[in-house]
């Protein structure tokens, strides 16, 4: 049993590759946006980090972006995915951490898919349950 | 401690770093920081070196070069950072509140406007997801369709 929760643990912390795309290189990049929050304004989606880029005109950057969290997709606990022409168009995954505050989330849109011009991903870290986090998709501005 | 007073201790700082200060300058210095409260980077940067400063003074011979306070510099930053990184990577959650973004490389620091592009990000997001079910939906009702012939 401390041996299942062990490993529980350990698969929670394991570093998703995603991260690695919130390193800053995109921070200069005159197509991207990048947005980090973390702490109290996340107070009510129980959220603990919320990280996004947001590539506007840039399709090239589908194919690398769609690897990088399909990788991390194969490790996730519970997933929607959907293709439109062989390619990535949404994707959310879920990986339950296991332990308390360490539930995450990968989202994925390739909006070039639907005539826009947008691919958002974002990667979600705290409390918030599969069933929060959607509610958010519905938070009214 | 009033503004003026910091800003002549961090004044007193850079000219420490820099290997200008006199004895008597550093020995106030020494004073002065262990007496402040006010937490500026330049403050706090300096009593992390002096700390590891005095520390290795205690084994070796003290030697005032600004080269070897600069070494300090860099060994006290190294340690922040990985004190930073090692809390962010342990614990995220006690991570400080951070609210930012940078559109094409320009920062926006306004906690509203970033929660507004986090909450434009999430209502396309949903939107697609909304899309994706109706899709789904459609097609397990025509399965089902030809199913009923």
């Amino acid at each position: 049993m401390i041996m299942a929760v062990a490993a529980m643990s350990v698969a929670a912390l394991e570093p998703l590759s995603t991260e690695s795309l919130f390193d800053g290189r995109y921070r200069d990049d005159p197509s991207v946006t990048e947005t980090v929050i973390k702490g109290k304004a996340l107070k009510d989606y129980d959220l603990k980090s919320y990280r996004s880029l947001t590539f506007a005109g840039r399709p090239d950057m589908a194919e690398k972006i769609a690897a990088t969290v399909t990788a991390d997709g194969a490790k996730a606990t519970d997933r929607e995915v959907s293709y439109r022409a062989g390619k990535l168009y949404y994707a959310f995954y879920a990986f339950d951490g296991g332990i308390k505050s360490y539930n995450r989330y990968i989202l994925y849109l390739n909006q070039n898919q639907e005539g826009g011009n947008k691919i958002i991903v974002v990667l979600l870290e705290g409390d918030a349950t599969l069933k929060q986090i959607k509610k958010m998709f519905k938070h009214k501005q | 401690m009033k503004t003026k007073d910091i800003e002549a201790i961090e004044a007193l700082c850079e000219r420490w770093f820099m290997g200008l200060t006199t004895e008597s300058e550093e020995l106030a210095l020494r004073r002065l920081l262990a007496a402040c409260e006010a937490d500026t980077p330049a403050i706090r940067e300096a009593k992390a070196v002096m700390g590891y400063f005095a520390a290795g003074r205690k084994q070796q011979v003290r030697a005032k070069s600004a080269t070897r306070r600069s070494a300090w510099r860099v060994a006290a930053s190294v340690a922040v950072v990985i004190g930073v990184a090692g809390a962010l990577v342990l614990g995220n959650r006690h991570a400080g509140d951070v609210c930012r973004a940078w559109v094409g490389g320009e920062p926006v620091e306004s906690d509203s406007q970033v929660l507004a592009m986090m909450q434009t990000d999430l209502s396309a997001i949903g939107a697609a997801a909304e899309s994706v079910d109706d899709a789904t939906f459609d097609e397990m009702k025509a399965i089902f369709g030809a199913i009923d012939l």
